[in-house]
């Protein structure tokens, strides 16, 4: 890492592909393989980013690990967080476009009139999601997406769909 | 390739030798040199208490300044070695302050105990919400240099270091006001100038959270 700070960019080579191996084997443990890969990339633009900080003079893992915990966290907590958010709209989602056919034609007409108005991509992924009632790993699947980036425009999706509702 | 062959890629390619971080020790001498020439510079515009002298002979009252300056330097110092991922593999240091918060405890406990050795005002001399203001104030350059100081390196501990930050800045003003207000009372100490203190440590581990996060 010495030569790496140096400026030779070879040893950097070297000194990423090390800790993305050793890194790869210790988050294989905790993560599932879909995002493992991502979690990777992450820490390794993270040391990147703060590369400056590392002192020569200690051991490189340490480092490498505090960056490589503090990444983890962020992702646990966007994993909550979104796992969160998503039960709570799934089920309102489900509450407002499963109607009963009982109910009046205003309602289904309003739901309609409101998913004309989403943006193609979340309308798609909506309409997948609760009307065909696929999954989110379904949905990435059939649109070439990946799992949390279905689950960020079904987020957002509901949300100007609730709020054009309500209007 | 794979996509972490190709970020690794991207990342090399893209590499310029970067400059290394200062040493923690430089950045915490730089940071408390300039902050108690400072704060020497408003004790001595705002005058002294009265009986500086006098108190400087009680064992107490130098536990305590004691205690006080040690506090601001050690807060600083966890800040500070904050700033590194792995707290550059030191992590006790982020501990010292409470050795000294300790020691400032059982000063005032000592004081609470021995009225006799306790400087009260009369009711009418008794500032209140002044000096939550004065430690406000004096917490808020040193609060935000050493923000600064912190943004620019890759803290792991955001709401600890955001914290720790505007824990050493209000210390100044809690020193400040032990060398300028003639009132040792406890019970002032605590709901004037210690919870100001504690709620800037708040207002620090929020904001720590929210700028401090990379």
């Amino acid at each position: 890492m010495a030569a790496a700070l140096a400026g030779d960019k070879r040893a950097y080579e070297r000194v990423l592909k090390a800790v993305s191996t050793k890194l790869g084997a210790y988050l294989g443990r905790k993560l599932p393989p879909k995002d493992r890969d991502d979690v990777v990339q992450d820490i390794l633009l993270s040391i990147h980013k703060s590369r400056h900080t590392y002192d020569n003079t200690r051991l490189l893992m340490p480092w490498v690990m505090a960056i490589a915990h503090y990444r983890l966290q962020d992702y646990w907590r966007k994993q909550y967080g979104h796992a969160f958010h998503e039960t709570d709209d799934i089920e309102e989602m489900k509450n407002i476009l499963s109607i009963d056919e009982t109910k009046s034609m205003d309602s289904r007409e309003d739901i309609r009139r409101v998913m004309v108005t989403l943006p193609p991509k979340q309308r798609e992924i909506l309409d997948l999601m609760y009307r065909q009632d696929k999954s989110v790993q379904e949905v990435a699947e059939q649109l070439k997406m990946t799992i949390s980036a279905v689950k960020v425009a079904a987020h957002r999706g509901y949300k100007v769909f609730r709020k054009r509702l309500q209007e | 390739m794979t996509k972490i062959e190709q970020t690794i890629e991207s990342l090399v390619t893209g590499a310029d030798r970067p400059v290394s971080a200062s040493h923690p020790a430089k950045l915490f001498v730089q940071w408390l040199v300039v902050t108690l020439l400072s704060t020497g510079l408003i004790v001595a515009f705002m005058v002294p208490r009265g009986d500086i002298l006098q108190q400087l002979t009680a064992p107490v009252f130098d536990v305590e300044i004691g205690s006080l300056f040690l506090m601001i330097a050690s807060t600083a110092m966890s800040a500070v070695w904050l700033c590194f991922p792995d707290l550059r593999q030191q992590s006790k240091i982020v501990f010292l302050p409470l050795l000294f918060v300790t020691s400032f405890a059982l000063a005032g406990a000592y004081r609470s105990l021995h009225p006799e050795i306790t400087v009260i005002p009369p009711p009418d001399k008794v500032c209140g919400i002044d000096c939550a203001g004065c430690v406000t104030l004096f917490s808020v350059i040193p609060g935000f240099w050493m923000f600064h100081i912190l943004r620019r390196h890759a803290t792991t501990y955001p709401a600890a270091a955001g914290a720790l930050s505007f824990l050493a800045a209000s210390s100044i003003g809690l020193l400040v006001l032990k060398l300028v207000e003639s009132n040792d009372s406890v019970l002032h100490l605590l709901q004037w100038h210690i919870s100001p203190m504690i709620l800037l440590a708040i207002v620090g581990a929020a904001l720590g959270k929210k700028y401090l996060a990379w």
